[in-house]
């Protein structure tokens, strides 16, 4: 029986959580706090606390998943992206592009670490991180205005 | 076609309604077009007559030989071609000595505009795996001196990058999101990557146009290596909106910035003489100029319409996709009844040249590949006889190399066959007096300086004209002279070798074979005698041979030939030595081929070579382990990427390249390897090499 197979039948979690796991949840918090360049022990913290949260939520055994990385690391996108939604007040930050978006104005307005201990803090009031945030957007291109340019033909004369 | 009915007549009267929100000093019209272009054409008919009279004169005293008559069919093609440039220069000439407008014809005067600008325009740079640091800081220097002229809010600015070099790609990236940061231009600075980058250049623009151009009215298109001032491109955006019926405005770029010798010949020259060509046509074209492909504003709506090229039939060379997009796109605007307009005295128009002579050339074979194929179009329906005489022109600027080599070529064997005859003095029929031969070498000598003359008068009296003038220190003052008398030996030099490489250019792409498309080198390179020796070796063969026989056939033609003769066995040192940066540099301190670029640079010219300065090439580096150590680049590389899911076979060969990146490292991964996964959105990338940074292992302190 596995550890998610036991949280799945309803037992704490957290008793059963063997040192492997803990040092998987360990090691992906700290993968994805660095790709947010986050270095800060709380934040640290709020991120395994969500990604035990989500092991101790999934209703999926393991078996039927790719692995147990995959588990995690969608469990801190989720985390991630659900905490700069609320805070952006801006729903496509589950998307690739939403969220690499966001990740890229977090990582300008961090940029001297001002904002790591608010990093994944469900509990303060970010209008002044979210304000940041919305400077800090990258915009790559603008609205799509889409049209067909048509192939000119040496045939006949200017398509009017 | 309907007029009233055709896309121009509907912006015209759409614009009619609002006929007072026109500005009638900047209107462009002219008087006399059709007598214009009677006076050129007319001028350059009768020169050519004569020059081709005299020729046949010359041959003919005696008897002409068929090759005789073919040595006379080619000069009368290439006195044809010179005249019209020399008939196009005496205008020119006429125009700035008078100061007037070659369009109006009215007192030239600066364009002084009333209010602000109502339209929304875009500056579009594609770019192909170019330096990102040089494209990016011709943006910056653009972008801030539009910014000083106070009408920023009516530009955008888009990098179109087809870049397939996934170090540049990344470097790009972040030379643009640092653009968009130091210059608070978030939301006007825009960047996008083509997936696939089909039909080149022009399918670049066309993919841009099908997405977001019809968010603006006006298109600016830059090259790489364009800068231009905030005035140049308001003053463009303010003809465009004072002008309906205008389609492309085209500015005429100085080059600039280059400091190898050869470049700086180019540039003075440029300098000096190029407002005198750029006068002379657009006197006689009007508006029914060229595009250049870049340095010009375009009616973005006009040109979505009517500029969406066709695939020619059959193989490249000569068939398939439309390589020299700008001259067609310019006669599709002229079919549809816009007009295409190039304004001499738009300054602050800057572009960069090839360093040396090889660069030129490669440049000339891309080039001349397709202008080649523009011989497809001249005779397709529906395109204007200006439009036509453009595409000639263009395939002439190739096509006359081998017509003067064939000339030279005759010329030669005319003069063996010659040498072969025994002159009798007593013909079979009966004559009361021998007959003499006839010495013709004065009117040889007379056709010798006219056809010179065409050739370099209207250069040489650019040159007095400037050192003459009142900017002549800005020229390096009285050495401007020295500078024309060096740059009118070191063309004569050059003139052959390049009639020999355009020869051998248009031979292999007539004979179907196709160049490839590489970014153009825009450092100052030099060349190495022995590269400059691989690359002219059979001109050097040719010019011995060409040499020997001559020597061997007449003495005298001999000396006839000695000038082109020496530029061709003189080819790798003329190219090795023009390539020197320290030449160059050494030329700079003695006021040789000084321009008021350097004299006094510009602002937009000083932001560039700062900015330049500032970040060296080295920025460039793996682009890959730049996304696997900085979460920054990852991120940003993450939000560029288009979104679209790889198939499965895709899905499984990025699987491969990340298990043989994470085994192996980035070293082991290959250009195409690398390319491949950067261009699908996976999981952030760094993670895949957690724990390997430094940074990394202070981070794990800290947690602990």
């Amino acid at each position: 029986m596995t550890d998610l197979t036991i949280a799945s039948q309803g037992f704490s979690y957290a008793a059963f959580e063997s040192a492997a796991v803990t040092r998987l949840i360990d090691e992906t918090a700290h993968a994805w706090l660095r790709s947010f360049k986050v270095d800060n022990p709380q934040a640290h913290q709020r991120l395994v606390n969500e990604l035990r949260t989500a092991l101790a939520q999934d209703a999926v055994p393991a078996t039927e998943k790719e692995s147990m990385q995959d588990i995690l690391d969608q469990a801190a996108h989720d985390a991630i992206a659900s905490w700069l939604a609320n805070l952006s007040g801006q729903d496509d930050c589950f998307g690739a592009t939403g969220f690499a978006m966001m990740r890229c104005a977090f990582l300008s307005a961090n940029c001297d670490h001002i904002w790591s201990e608010r990093f994944l803090d469900r509990d303060h009031a970010n209008g002044d991180l979210a304000a940041a945030l919305s400077i800090q957007m990258m915009c790559p291109t603008p609205v799509l205005k889409s049209c067909v340019m048509p192939r000119q033909s040496l045939d006949r004369r200017a398509v009017s | 076609m309907n007029r009233m009915s055709d896309p121009v007549s509907k912006a015209v009267n759409g614009n009619a309604l609002n006929e007072d929100h026109l500005d009638p000093t900047v209107k462009l019209r002219g008087p006399g077009v059709g007598w214009r272009r009677f006076f050129l054409f007319g001028a350059s008919v009768l020169a050519t007559a004569y020059a081709a009279g005299m020729m046949t004169d010359v041959l003919g005293s005696d008897q002409l030989t068929i090759m005789e008559m073919v040595v006379i069919a080619f000069f009368t093609i290439n006195f044809a071609w010179i005249s019209v440039s020399f008939f196009t220069g005496v205008v020119g000439l006429v125009l700035r000595g008078l100061k007037i407008d070659a369009i109006t014809l009215k007192r030239l005067k600066p364009i002084s505009r009333k209010g602000s600008l109502r339209s929304k325009n875009v500056v579009v740079i594609p770019v192909y795996n170019e330096d990102p640091n040089r494209v990016f800081a011709g943006l910056r220097a653009s972008y801030e001196s539009l910014a000083a002229t106070g009408e920023i809010a009516a530009f955008d600015f888009f990098v179109l990058s087809d870049t397939r070099d996934p170090d540049i790609w990344i470097a790009e990236e972040m030379a643009w999101a640092k653009a968009c940061s130091d210059l608070k231009a978030r939301g006007r600075i825009f960047f996008r990557r083509r997936a696939e980058n089909t039909e080149r250049k022009s399918g670049n623009l066309k993919e841009f146009c099908e997405t977001y151009a019809a968010n603006y009215d006006h298109m600016i298109v830059f090259d790489a290596d364009s800068v231009m001032s905030g005035e140049a491109m308001v003053n463009m955006a303010y003809l465009m909106e004072n002008n309906p019926d205008a389609g492309i405005i085209q500015s005429p770029p100085q080059p600039t910035g280059r400091q190898t010798l050869f470049a700086r010949i180019l540039q003075f020259i440029s300098r000096v003489h190029g407002p005198t060509m750029s006068a002379g046509l657009s006197f006689w074209c009007m508006g029914s100029s060229n595009y250049w492909g870049h340095n010009a504003i375009i009616r973005v709506q006009a040109f979505i319409d009517c500029c969406g090229l066709p695939v020619l039939s059959g193989k490249p060379p000569m068939g398939g996709h439309i390589l020299s997009h700008d001259f067609v796109e310019a006669a599709f605007m002229r079919k549809a009844g816009w007009r295409c307009w190039l304004i001499p005295q738009l300054e602050g128009s800057w572009e960069e040249l090839p360093p040396n002579l090889i660069d030129y050339a490669i440049r000339d074979r891309r080039w001349c590949q397709g202008n080649m194929q523009h011989a497809r179009l001249l005779f397709a329906p529906g395109f204007r006889p200006l439009s036509r005489l453009h595409f000639f022109m263009g395939v002439m600027s190739f096509g006359s190399s081998p017509l003067w080599l064939l000339l030279l070529l005759s010329s030669t064997i005319a003069t063996l066959q010659n040498t072969q005859l025994t002159y009798s003095f007593f013909p079979s029929q009966f004559t009361m007096f021998p007959q003499w031969p006839v010495d013709r070498s004065f009117e040889m000598l007379v056709l010798l300086v006219f056809t010179i003359g065409m050739l370099v008068v209207p250069k040489i009296i650019s040159i007095l004209m400037v050192c003459l003038g009142r900017d002549r220190k800005k020229y390096g003052g009285v050495m401007v002279l020295a500078s024309g008398v060096l740059e009118t030996l070191y063309s004569a030099l050059q003139a052959p070798i390049m009639m020999m490489l355009h020869a051998q250019f248009v031979f292999s792409v007539l004979t179907g074979n196709q160049v490839g498309w590489d970014a153009q080198e825009r450092d100052d390179t030099g060349v190495p005698l022995a590269a400059a020796f691989k690359t002219h070796r059979t001109i050097i063969v040719i010019g011995l041979i060409w040499g020997a026989v001559a020597l061997f056939v007449d003495a005298a033609f001999f000396w006839w030939l000695s000038p082109i003769l020496a530029g061709l066995v003189l080819a790798p040192w003329l190219t090795h030595w023009s390539s020197s940066l320290a030449i160059g540099r050494a030329a700079r301190r003695m006021n040789l081929f000084v321009t008021p670029e350097e004299t006094e640079k510009p602002e937009e010219l000083q932001t560039l070579a700062r900015l330049s300065a500032e970040a060296p090439d080295a920025n460039v580096k793996d682009g890959l382990l730049r996304l696997i150590e900085d979460p920054f680049a990852n991120a940003l590389h993450s939000a560029l990427l288009p979104v679209r899911k790889p198939d499965r076979r895709t899905q499984i060969e990025i699987g491969i390249i990340y298990e043989k990146l994470a085994r192996l490292g980035v070293e082991s991964l290959t250009r195409d390897e690398k390319l491949k996964i950067l261009s699908w959105p996976v999981k952030p990338l760094d993670q895949i090499m957690a724990g390997k940074k430094d940074d990394d292992a202070k981070l794990s302190d800290n947690l602990a």
